[in-house]
């Protein structure tokens, strides 16, 4: 006979049994001495009655121990599943799928509207004051009512105000996060339903913690599995806008790359894609039909006709889940672009001298003279002290030998702020000269320790080549499209070996896997090194065709600020915004235009802005006071979670096999099957009501065994 | 009889006073060598007139001498008969288990007492008193005596008198029995633990030599009621096993049981025609005393008295 314990530490106090017991034998300790005369008159007595005494006494203390017991067997809460249910003695935990698909609306009504037809049905079985506990999984759960005595109003209000995530379901996360939940339900018979639309993605093959996490639960109690119906398994998603190319100036054109997807089960006419800047659409492009799961890039193309930050939409027509149809991003278009380079060899005024390739591949003499590009601006080295770096965006260093701390220092602060710096290797870059500098603490920039000069063999031919497999990065991501042959043809004769730094990233490396292009983020700004530099002596990457395409990349990429970054639901919004001392407070407003407060604080010795996660996908405005909003963030959906398709109720058997769950197909009676599985009963109140009965006997027996020695 | 000397811690002028106008008679014929207020078994000894006493209550009206009443109105006795003194033996059992004592004395000492009060009494009436003292077996003996002195040398001895373990009591009154030669008076002080079906064959012993039996069976009141709360550990005075119990769970057997023990030993003492006194050291020696005497006197007076 199975009797779980709901309290099952409180069996500790099961030593206290021996309470009576260790109470008597202290008495025996504690006697009064008498001398007496009449000894054979006492022993004459005893002769008779020692023994009744003994049996009495003996009788009394098992009765006072069987009572101890009883109380502490009562507090463990025992629960019997063997009895039948007399009482409604059912706790249970409710987790709804409040995941992307659930918003999936092929109709009047969602499946998250579905599931909570189903909740409904599960509390119809549930007696007022019963615990109960209400959770919404996404990509973690959120409670909304924890352990709360059944009150039908109360569920009801909740219930109805039940929103979509806009997130992905992390399955083994919630159902972690479950077990506490479950655990603190205090009721003989636990019951754990998971209402969900069983997208496919989530749970065709669920992973082993997910497993090891059910069957943890189902330790504790009983699981069932209400999937939703849905009539269509449809959907259609734009799960990329990023910015491909293009300077980021006024005049310039914005070149963006969108990826329209379907993730239905039949293909699906996708129609148009628009590109809006603000509410204006800028951009259309005819996508056509997809074929089932079939991702397809589309190109769009924006004027930047004006400076400021710029909202960006890529959005496609409604459909049964609309919430993944638009996708959001914001660019920081200034009126000029301004480059410093600086020249390490200014006696050098070729047009191959490392400079020139470079100054060439950031503004290339076009036959367009209105094309926008960056204002490039040439110093020798020797005049850097004298530069006013804040009137730059970026600043590259061409085969620059050394410089002085105090520039090194103006150098770090200057990328701090946000601006971008390139470090190009040559001649004279030497790991005892600017290496040093610029990894000294204080003057920190490179992304990596310099440590020697690597020299090829010193033919093109057999110069080392690029790894052809390319990051998905920003700056690299435009080299992706081109030929692979192109970069294949670039050759590195001489290169400087570096030792990687924690906050350093390779994004470009040789087939033998030394790093050519680094990144590392300072402050708000980043560094970039090339450890082979533009020098024609030790590559013919300059006069490659991508070497262009990658410099202005390179600048664009550099003069981004954060907040241009987008984010994804559910993650915060962290942006470091200059001139905001830690402890003010700013607002920070959503696409619904609720406004939350934020305090400013110290990240990593920057002051920064944390928000909440993130709920709802659009714009973001960050104010510090009711002006214009002084950052812009895009916050769009996770669009792991648009794959709407779900398993039927035998598929989604075949992918509990072998776990200890019900599924209850969505066409059955909840209310039915429930009641079919319920049964059981707690023990503590019998045994509390044993305890109190032993205690009046005992009291009875006391006094009787007394009064007849009286 | 006036107290005289130094001052004696047995007797107590109090208890004095109270008994000091209750004579103890002898219930039967005793044997003596003087006249005395008894009678004797000696027939024409002393049959005329003889003198007159002063009456006491008890006496036989018949006896008072109306014409001294008419002179004096006080009420004196003519003694007619021929009356003797009477040897009185004190007995007092002085084991280890006289020792115990819950109230201000000891029943060793509440013995002590009341032996003293009745040798002054004794003194005080012209008959002699001896003393015995025993535990397991006879310590000291006093002969009987008369003179005044002797209250002296009772007093001495009851102070030397210290508890022995073991007591037996039935050994003692063979003892005795073989002792005294003449019919006397035998007052026994002790709470006789031990067995009593010996204490019985003692008692007749002493019966059939025709003494007066007394049997003072003296009692603590814890002895008679046990009245201890939790858990006691009783320990023998005279060496035996120790019992541990809760006194209140066997009250009422105990009670009983010390009901059957004194029914025992109060049968065996009218069954050899000695009176049996229960006597509890809670109460005041002199109610307990003069309760004795006029008891005993009434049953005197009241032709009761039996002759052999």
């Amino acid at each position: 006979m199975e009797l779980p314990l709901l309290n099952p530490w409180m069996l500790a106090a099961l030593p206290a049994v021996g309470i009576p017991v260790l109470i008597h034998l202290l008495n025996r300790h504690r006697t009064e001495t008498v001398e007496w005369g009449a000894m054979e008159l006492l022993r004459r007595v005893m002769v008779f009655r020692s023994r009744q005494i003994r049996l009495e006494d003996l009788l009394l203390m098992l009765v006072r121990c069987a009572v101890v017991l009883l109380v502490v067997l009562a507090v463990a809460r025992p629960t019997t599943k063997w009895l039948p249910m007399t009482q409604p003695d059912t706790g249970v935990v409710i987790a709804i799928d409040g995941s992307l698909s659930m918003s999936h609306r092929p109709g009047l009504t969602s499946r998250l509207d579905e599931a909570v037809l189903r909740v409904r049905e599960i509390l119809k079985t549930v007696e007022p004051n019963r615990p109960v506990t209400l959770v919404e999984m996404g990509s973690r759960p959120r409670v909304l009512l924890r352990n709360a005595g059944y009150d039908p109003t109360r569920f009801e209000q909740v219930l109805q105000e039940l929103k979509p995530l806009n997130e992905p379901l992390n399955l083994e996360g919630c159902l972690s996060e479950l077990e506490p939940l479950v655990a603190e339900i205090k009721a003989p018979r636990r019951e754990l339903y998971l209402v969900t639309d069983a997208q496919t993605a989530t749970f065709r093959n669920l992973s082993e913690k997910a497993r090891l996490a059910t069957q943890r639960l189902a330790e504790s109690a009983q699981l069932l599995v209400l999937p939703v119906l849905s009539a269509s398994e449809e959907n259609l998603a734009v799960t990329r806008l990023e910015l491909a190319s293009g300077v980021l100036r006024v005049g310039a054109i914005a070149r963006f790359q969108a990826v329209v997807q379907n993730f239905g089960r039949t293909a699906q006419d996708a129609g148009e894609l628009s590109l809006l800047l603000g509410d204006q659409v800028v951009d259309k492009r005819f996508v056509g039909l997809l074929a089932p799961g079939q991702a397809m890039p589309v190109r769009l193309y924006a004027p930047l006709s004006r400076a400021g930050v710029l909202r960006m939409t890529a959005r496609l027509g409604d459909d049964a889940l609309t919430a993944d149809n638009s996708r959001y991003a914001v660019l920081n278009v200034r009126n000029m672009l301004r480059v410093l380079c600086v020249d390490g060899e200014p006696m050098d005024r070729s047009d191959t001298s490392a400079t020139s390739l470079v100054m060439t591949a950031l503004a290339p003499k076009t036959i367009d003279r209105s094309e926008a590009l960056p204002d490039v601006e040439r110093i020798p080295w020797t005049a850097l002290p004298a530069a006013r770096l804040t009137d730059y965006d970026v600043v590259v260093l061409v085969n620059v030998a050394d410089m002085p701390e105090d520039r090194a220092v103006a150098l770090r602060k200057f990328v701090e702020q946000g601006g971008g710096l390139i470090v190009m290797a040559g001649n004279n870059v030497k790991p005892e000269g600017l290496g040093r500098r610029l990894t000294a603490s204080g003057s920190s920039l490179l992304p990596a320790e310099l440590v020697s000069l690597v020299r090829q063999s010193g033919s093109e031919v057999s110069g080392a080549t690029l790894d052809l497999d390319l990051p998905d990065h920003p700056l690299v991501r435009p080299l992706r499209s081109l030929p692979k042959e192109l970069l294949g043809e670039a050759r590195c004769y001489r290169h400087l070996r570096v030792r990687l730094m924690p906050e350093g990233r390779t994004l470009l490396q040789l087939t033998s896997g030394e790093p050519i292009l680094l990144e590392r983020p300072v402050g708000r700004g980043k560094v970039l090194l090339w450890t082979s530099g533009a020098d024609l002596t030790w590559n013919n990457l300059a006069i490659n065709p991508a070497f262009p395409i990658l410099m202005q990349q390179a600048v664009t990429y550099l003069s981004r600020q954060p907040f241009e970054e987008s984010v994804t639901v559910p993650q915060p919004i962290v942006l470091p915004l200059a001139g905001l001392a830690s402890g003010t407070e700013i607002g920070v407003s959503g696409p619904d235009g609720k406004q939350a407060v934020v305090r400013m604080g110290l990240q990593g010795g920057e002051v920064v802005a944390e928000t909440d996660r993130t709920a709802l996908p659009g714009f973001h405005d960050v104010h510090a006071d009711s002006q214009a909003p002084i950052a812009t963030v895009a916050v769009n959906v996770n669009t792991d979670g648009s794959d709407a398709k779900i398993l039927n109720p035998e598929e989604l058997a075949v992918a509990f096999a072998g776990l200890p769950i019900q599924v209850v197909a969505a066409d059955r009676n909840v209310a039915a099957a429930v009641t079919e599985l319920r049964g059981g009963r707690e023990l503590w109140q019998t045994l509390v009501f044993a305890a109190i009965a032993l205690l009046a006997i005992e009291a009875l027996l006391a006094r009787w065994y007394s009064r007849r020695g009286t | 009889m006036p107290i005289r000397g130094p001052k004696l811690r047995y007797l107590d002028p109090q208890v004095l006073e109270r008994i000091g106008s209750l004579p103890l008679a002898a219930r039967q014929v005793v044997e003596g060598l003087r006249v005395g207020m008894h009678k004797s078994p000696r027939r024409g000894f002393s049959t005329e007139f003889a003198h007159h006493r002063p009456y006491v209550a008890g006496d036989a009206v018949r006896h008072v001498d109306w014409r001294v009443y008419g002179r004096t109105e006080r009420y004196y006795v003519k003694l007619y008969d021929a009356e003797t003194n009477f040897d009185a033996y004190l007995l007092l059992d002085a084991s280890s288990s006289m020792r115990y004592g819950s109230t201000k004395h000891s029943k060793l000492e509440y013995a002590k007492f009341m032996a003293a009060s009745l040798a002054y009494l004794i003194l005080a009436q012209r008959d002699s008193v001896g003393l015995a003292v025993f535990d397991s077996r006879l310590r000291s003996f006093v002969p009987p005596g008369g003179t005044q002195g002797m209250i002296a040398t009772i007093e001495r001895k009851l102070l030397e008198t210290v508890p022995e373990p073991r007591t037996d009591v039935a050994a003692l009154l063979h003892e005795i029995a073989q002792r005294i030669k003449r019919r006397s008076l035998v007052m026994l002080f002790s709470d006789l633990f031990g067995s009593v079906d010996e204490l019985i064959k003692g008692l007749d012993h002493l019966a059939f030599g025709g003494h007066n039996i007394t049997v003072f069976h003296t009692l603590d009141p814890h002895e008679l009621e046990l009245p201890f709360n939790g858990t006691c550990r009783f320990v023998g005075l005279e060496g035996e096993a120790e019992i541990t119990t809760q006194p209140k769970r066997i009250r009422a057997a105990y009670m009983k049981e010390v009901s059957d023990f004194t029914a025992q030993v109060r049968r065996a003492c009218e069954r050899n025609h000695a009176d049996y006194v229960l006597v509890n050291t809670s109460h005041p020696l002199e109610v307990v005393l003069s309760e004795y005497l006029l008891r005993r006197n009434r049953l005197t007076a009241g032709g009761t008295r039996l002759e052999r």
